[in-house]
């Protein structure tokens, strides 16, 4: 069941419905939720179900048994068994083929020919998500950062709560946990927030996402029918569309959970708007930024250690969530990519104290630097996402290099960048609040605007609707 | 329930009801910019077109149901473009005596003629023939292209046949259309601007749409592949039999020639009524522009076929005393 399907319209206002009636019993409340998310999840493929209720089942029972033990030992082996339990699920289904496959590709490379044990495996969805989140619990009640939670009904809505299940924000228990074991208390402004949240989310995910993934399709397909700046063009289009489409996701999922009185993490603070790859990386994803932050970065030493530990920490980082992203080559490059424009940024920093727009007094120059740190991280994003996009390090290879060798050559689709212009000029004058995205006091010119978004959404509206990008994740 | 709560709901509906309100002034103000421009509408909503006839077939339907004859008998055409481009009513017309009018139209499937015969037997003219094309390599498919063709296609879409087929279909491009089609068809201003293609299509009367010979390009496919009639159109099917048997109507349902598809006897067995299959007209190939369609000069002997099998069944069932 897509966000962007008639099912959710119906589904979100039978569970709000449902929902506020249960008020009264919280323990009947979270076992909707519970059953609600089940069957969102289920109606991919109801095999899923098995390796969420697995993953829920053994996180349960080893943070209750991590804080029944003083014994550090014994903590570290039931903490062990939840992390291998979770990243076991997730490195079979997602990393087994990637693993196996680039394993007997190495040995090919020098000759020796193994015959592959590749296997069809479907990956869940959601999988990566929900694992980090039901780790980054098994963590924190090992870390004594939270009590284990007794409630198997509250702490399964919890990690299959379904606005925030299949692709974020990854919620930790402190946010998520405190709000689904207390009793939630309906709120008009919230309510109308929320509201106003999954119409802006649809229209950044059918209108501008969907529209320039029409544009992209062939660029990436059959690159050789295009020219250089086609290819740079094909970075830029897919950069916006997967802001738009995973933004527009996180929006439509914080505005459901807005309307059941819980408020979910940010997870965009307009990444688009950066100055440099650093600053991209405090706003885009925020949520994954800020787990590899907590529970992969800091217990590497983070910066404490020196700059040197520090730049290696980060590069470690960022090749394992390229990994995260996807099981192929061109993600862990794209990772390496990231490194290379985060650590001098980083470094710098650390160094000075200061941004290096800090030593610029000028009002207007500073403001002219500003612009163009914004377009330079916009090209360096937009070159990052080929290799993304490409289905191997070939791929992207030759489309970097018709990007520079045929530069400075027409544009063939110069007529996506109306999405682009639109969904800038929104977030630049209109939006402003990540949280408040339509902050039109005028009753009847708000009115006007949410009928423009909601025409549009119907003229972009697809029948076979279109899955998010994040998904694939 | 929470007063809040209410408070919420209500606040809803007000949008919804809003949104309705601010929808339509938008139609109107669109409508009004056609005097104009065609390009503002061409932005929001699909563009009417003369190719195929639609436009002028749906007035002529309303002329036709308005005419009256005592002394011959009307029949009614239904289908899709299998009927509207193959079977000439005015050649059919002739050789049986009755007075046609083909009210088909591009993939209109079993469910799209429901509605259009319930129309006609709304009207007060007497309608005694039914003849229903049945494209059985296309009957597993939804009615959406049809159901646009009467909707934008339609001097007057605000109509009770035209709702039930976009409601039938339930595409929300559909009801946009249907909506703003409406709105404009019922205001005195607004300017029709016709999507100009190079077409060789030639209304020829009656619902009845010829392509010339010799302009258009043929392309045969070699194989056309078969669908299973969907549950939608075998209810709908089993309705318009009901609805002849109720009101003594002679319903012929016809099976078209369609080249290289693989024709499947078996559908036979759940149509009861009397049947034309074209499968077997021994019509020369060449005249098929496509695996479906004729040219303009095949669609007479095609027709005068048609014409002869109908007039067999019609001398069959007047000796059973049918």
């Amino acid at each position: 069941m897509l966000f962007n399907s008639f099912d959710y319209l119906i589904f979100l206002p039978v569970v709000f419905a449902l929902y506020w009636l249960l008020n009264s019993n919280l323990k009947l409340q979270n076992l909707l939720v519970l059953s609600a998310s089940y069957f969102f999840y289920g109606s991919w493929d109801w095999r899923f179900l098995f390796l969420i209720a697995f993953s829920t089942f053994v996180d349960y029972s080893c943070s209750i048994q991590i804080s029944r033990s003083s014994r550090l030992r014994v903590r570290k082996w039931w903490l062990a068994i939840s992390i291998f339990a979770n990243l076991g699920l997730l490195c079979f289904f997602k990393y087994y083929n990637f693993f196996v496959d680039s394993w007997v590709n190495m040995f090919a490379s020098i000759g020796y020919e193994m015959s592959p044990w590749t296997m069809n495996i479907i990956l869940p969805l959601g999988i990566s998500f929900y694992t980090f989140q039901t780790m980054a619990y098994t963590i924190d009640v090992y870390r004594r950062k939270i009590e284990p939670c007794k409630d198997y009904i509250a702490f399964s809505a919890f990690i299959s709560f379904f606005p925030q299940l299949v692709a974020g924000p990854i919620e930790r228990a402190s946010d998520l946990l405190t709000q689904v074991t207390k009793t939630r208390t309906f709120n008009y402004i919230q309510s109308v927030q929320g509201l106003r949240l999954i119409l802006w989310g649809l229209f950044k995910k059918v209108v501008i996402a969907d529209s320039l993934g029409k544009g992209v399709a062939p660029l990436f397909n059959h690159w050789s029918e295009y020219t250089g700046t086609d290819m740079l063009m094909a970075g830029v289009f897919f950069a916006f569309q997967m802001y738009a489409d995973f933004s527009g996701y996180a929006d439509i999922a914080i505005g459901s959970a807005k309307l059941m009185g819980i408020e979910l993490r940010s997870n965009f603070r307009f990444p688009m708007f950066s100055k440099s790859v650093l600053e991209f990386w405090q706003r885009w994803h925020i949520s994954l930024t800020k787990w590899f932050t907590d529970y992969l970065y800091i217990p590497m030493g983070g910066s404490k250690k020196g700059l040197a530990i520090a730049i290696r920490n980060i590069f470690i980082i960022f090749l394992i969530s390229g990994l995260w992203h996807g099981a192929n080559w061109t993600f862990i490059v794209w990772g390496a990519y990231q490194a290379a424009f985060y650590i001098p940024v980083f470094a710098y920093r650390k160094i000075y104290g200061k941004p290096m727009i800090g030593h610029i007094h000028n009002a207007a120059l500073r403001h002219i630097v500003n612009v163009g740190s914004v377009v330079f991280t916009v090209l360096v994003l937009s070159v990052s996402r080929l290799f993304y996009r490409a289905e191997h390090i070939g791929h992207s290879y030759v489309m970097l290099k018709k990007m520079v060798t045929d530069a400075f050559t027409p544009i063939s689709t110069p007529q996506y960048l109306w999405y682009i212009g639109i969904l800038v000029f929104i977030e630049l004058f209109i939006r402003r609040d990540e949280r408040n995205p339509i902050p039109i006091k005028n009753t009847f010119l708000r009115y006007l605007y949410c009928s423009a978004l909601i025409v549009a959404i119907l003229l972009h509206i697809d029948s076979h609707n279109q899955e998010f990008l994040y998904f694939q994740f | 329930m929470n007063p809040s709560v209410k408070k919420f709901i209500v606040r809803v509906l007000f949008a919804v009801t809003a949104f309705a309100g601010i929808y339509t002034v938008f139609s109107v103000i669109v409508a009004a910019t056609t005097v104009f421009t065609p390009d503002i509408e061409s932005l929001f909503f699909y563009k009417p077109y003369m190719n195929g006839g639609q436009y002028q077939r749906a007035s002529d339907l309303d002329k036709w149901l308005d005419s009256r004859s005592n002394s011959t008998p009307s029949g009614l055409m239904l289908g899709s473009s299998v009927v509207f481009l193959n079977v000439d009513p005015f050649i059919l017309g002739k050789k049986t005596g009755i007075d046609f009018f083909c009210a088909a139209s591009s993939s209109q499937d079993v469910v799209n003629s429901q509605h259009i015969l319930e129309h006609c037997l709304r009207s007060k003219k007497r309608i005694d023939y039914i003849f229903l094309g049945v494209n059985y390599a296309r009957w597993g498919t939804n009615n959406y292209e049809s159901s646009i063709d009467w909707t934008i296609n339609n001097y007057k879409p605000y109509r009770r046949y035209v709702f039930e087929m976009v409601a039938t279909c339930n595409e929300h491009l559909l009801w946009m259309n249907f909506f703003y089609y409406s709105i404009k068809r019922m205001l005195p201003f607004g300017q029709e601007h016709f999507r100009v293609e190079k077409d060789d299509s030639r209304y020829m009367g009656k619902g009845f749409v010829c392509y010339t010979d010799y302009e258009r390009t043929r392309k045969i496919e070699p194989f056309i592949e078969v669908s299973q009639m969907s549950t939608g159109n075998y209810a709908s099917l089993k309705k318009i039999i009901t609805i002849c048997e109720h009101r003594n109507i002679k319903l012929v349902i016809f099976l078209p020639k369609i080249l290289n598809a693989q024709y499947d006897s078996g559908m036979l067995r759940i149509i009861k009524e009397p049947l034309i299959t074209a499968v077997t007209c021994p019509i020369d190939t060449n005249l098929f522009y496509d695996n479906y369609h004729l040219y303009c000069k095949g669609t007479v002997s095609y027709t005068e076929w048609i014409a002869d099998k109908f007039n067999q069944l019609h001398q069959y069932n007047k000796r059973a005393g049918n």
